[in-house]
């Protein structure tokens, strides 16, 4: 979802801001502490999807949306405290990518 | 490519019960009446015209101020109401992120289809007066 | 049925030991047991080679899904398509995903589509005579991982249509369970048994073009058993809760969902049932 200059958004674009948007308000209704975390840990992996992702791969994006939106229910839930990010990484060499 | 990083997102579940909200924010919905036509704000030159005697300068400044502030700006880049966000390096995630900081800042509801149309700092400052005089009224 | 029983509980003794005993062996164990008929194709051919083409798209490496071709010896397979897919996954390819559990037909885990039909991986047959078999997930229903699907939104409406005893008096004995005569609990049948696999909501055209809005036929089915349940006390309430033009009326009877049901049961006909006591209730 790259930087565009009065560009306008697509539908998929759309949906991937809402939901965004939807987590930062959610993340509103935390403790302060909590609430940092979940922003740091939310703005992350959108920024990185929105590098590593392929912009035409809808089949995928549509299904990170659908999960997104399930982990943002969870999360509304008076009952959660707060997220935790858990990295499992398979490769190798970490930095195989650059 | 051998590279592989798959991250999953887990919820912790709150044990306590006692929970104190931040009640600082009013989330007060607006119906959009007035200014619907979204691409307005593409076509420059009516719009900006338009907007820069409609806002106050104040809170531009705080608007430019909340910018600043998202987008972790140096002191001497020059934030103005003509200012794009897209040109002060904004993606359409820091553009959620400045929104979601002005309603905090101005205790309004911004709403979605309002929210995707700004681009620049006098439409943000010029939807904030908008919101809070709908507010007070 | 005995002899089947028992055919059965022999191959199973028979895979048991062929698994734990050395292949030259094999023979001589599983010889006693196979049929006349079983012995001469044995002699004819020691393999049966048969291709499964299965759905696979795994989120973790977001490419296009596409059918991969596994080939597997079903002389060394149980009959069943579940079998063939734990076969698949425990010697040739663990990635492999698919819901699974009571493998006999209960528990309704293992819903997927089979040759193009619905139905329960283990209570369906490998076919033998041709050479492919197509397993592919449940159509129009959002995919998770390979043959798993998303089923929320197939178990909120279930949920939609509160499955549960409702009452508005104590029963006849406090504390005690409401009696029900023999007649009152034959009207049940036809509709208890479903185990809510969702092969008939998926196969229906309807539902594919209103999956939200539609509850489809299991949900339906459901809604049936308890307006049809003499215990229950809100019978109006339900009739009115589903009398929508979405909710019930997107039923055109087309009836796939007979069709697909592994349990053989009919929605369609407890869908008309519920449009009939709606047109008593409103005349």
């Amino acid at each position: 979802m790259g930087a565009s200059k009065g560009q306008k958004l697509s539908g998929l674009q759309k949906q991937v801001l809402s939901l965004y948007r939807g987590f930062l308000r959610a993340a509103r209704s935390k403790p302060c502490e909590d609430r940092c975390q979940i922003e740091s840990i939310v703005s992350a992996e959108f920024r990185r999807n929105s590098k590593q992702v392929d912009r035409k791969n809808f089949f995928y994006i549509e299904y990170l949306l659908r999960r997104g939106k399930k982990q943002l229910d969870q999360l509304k839930s008076p009952d959660t405290m707060g997220l935790s990010s858990l990295n499992v990484s398979s490769s190798q060499k970490q930095n195989a990518k650059t | 490519m051998a590279s592989m990083a798959g991250s999953s997102i887990s919820m912790q579940p709150r044990h306590t019960l006692a929970t104190t909200r931040v009640s600082g924010l009013k989330l007060v919905s607006f119906m959009n009446q007035g200014r619907s036509s979204l691409s307005f704000n593409l076509r420059p030159m009516p719009a900006r015209l338009r907007i820069s005697c409609a806002a106050k300068p104040e809170t531009v400044d705080k608007v430019c101020a909340i910018v600043r502030k998202q987008l972790a700006l140096p002191n001497d880049k020059p934030v103005t109401g003509d200012s794009k966000f897209a040109d002060l390096g904004a993606d359409s995630l820091d553009t959620v992120e400045i929104v979601m900081g002005i309603e905090e800042e101005f205790g309004i509801a911004v709403e979605e289809d309002n929210a995707q149309s700004i681009t620049t700092v006098q439409d943000a400052a010029d939807l904030v007066e908008k919101l809070c005089s709908e507010k007070s009224a | 049925m005995a002899t089947t029983l028992i055919r059965r509980a022999m191959s199973m003794t028979s895979r048991v030991s062929s698994s734990t005993v050395a292949p030259a062996l094999r023979l001589v164990v599983t010889r006693p047991y196979a049929s006349e008929a079983e012995a001469e194709k044995g002699d004819a051919a020691t393999t049966n080679m048969k291709t499964f083409q299965i759905y696979r798209w795994n989120p973790d490496n977001p490419s296009k899904p596409q059918l991969q071709d596994y080939k597997i010896d079903l002389k060394e397979c149980g009959p069943m398509v579940l079998d063939a897919l734990i076969k698949i996954k425990n010697e040739i390819d663990p990635s492999l995903t698919f819901r699974r559990s009571c493998r006999e037909g209960i528990c309704g885990s293992c819903a997927m589509n089979i040759n193009g039909c619905n139905g329960l991986a283990c209570l369906t047959k490998i076919e033998s005579g041709s050479s492919e078999t197509t397993i592919t997930p449940l159509p129009h229903m959002f995919v998770i991982k390979d043959l798993v699907v998303d089923m929320t939104n197939f178990y909120n409406q279930y949920k939609s249509i509160e499955p549960w005893l409702k009452r508005k008096n104590p029963p006849p004995t406090a504390g005690k369970e409401i009696p029900q005569s023999k007649k009152d609990r034959a009207k049940l049948d036809g509709m208890y048994e479903c185990i809510l696999c969702a092969c008939c909501s998926t196969s229906c055209p309807s539902y594919w073009w209103n999956p939200e809005s539609y509850l489809g036929p299991a949900a339906l089915l459901h809604a049936n058993r308890w307006i049809s349940d003499s215990r229950d006390e809100y019978t109006k309430e339900r009739l009115e809760a589903i009398n929508d033009e979405f909710k019930l009326y997107r039923c055109h009877t087309i009836l796939n969902c007979a069709r697909a049901c592994p349990k053989g049961l009919n929605p369609g006909k407890q869908i008309t049932h519920i449009k009939q006591l709606q047109l008593l209730g409103s005349a």
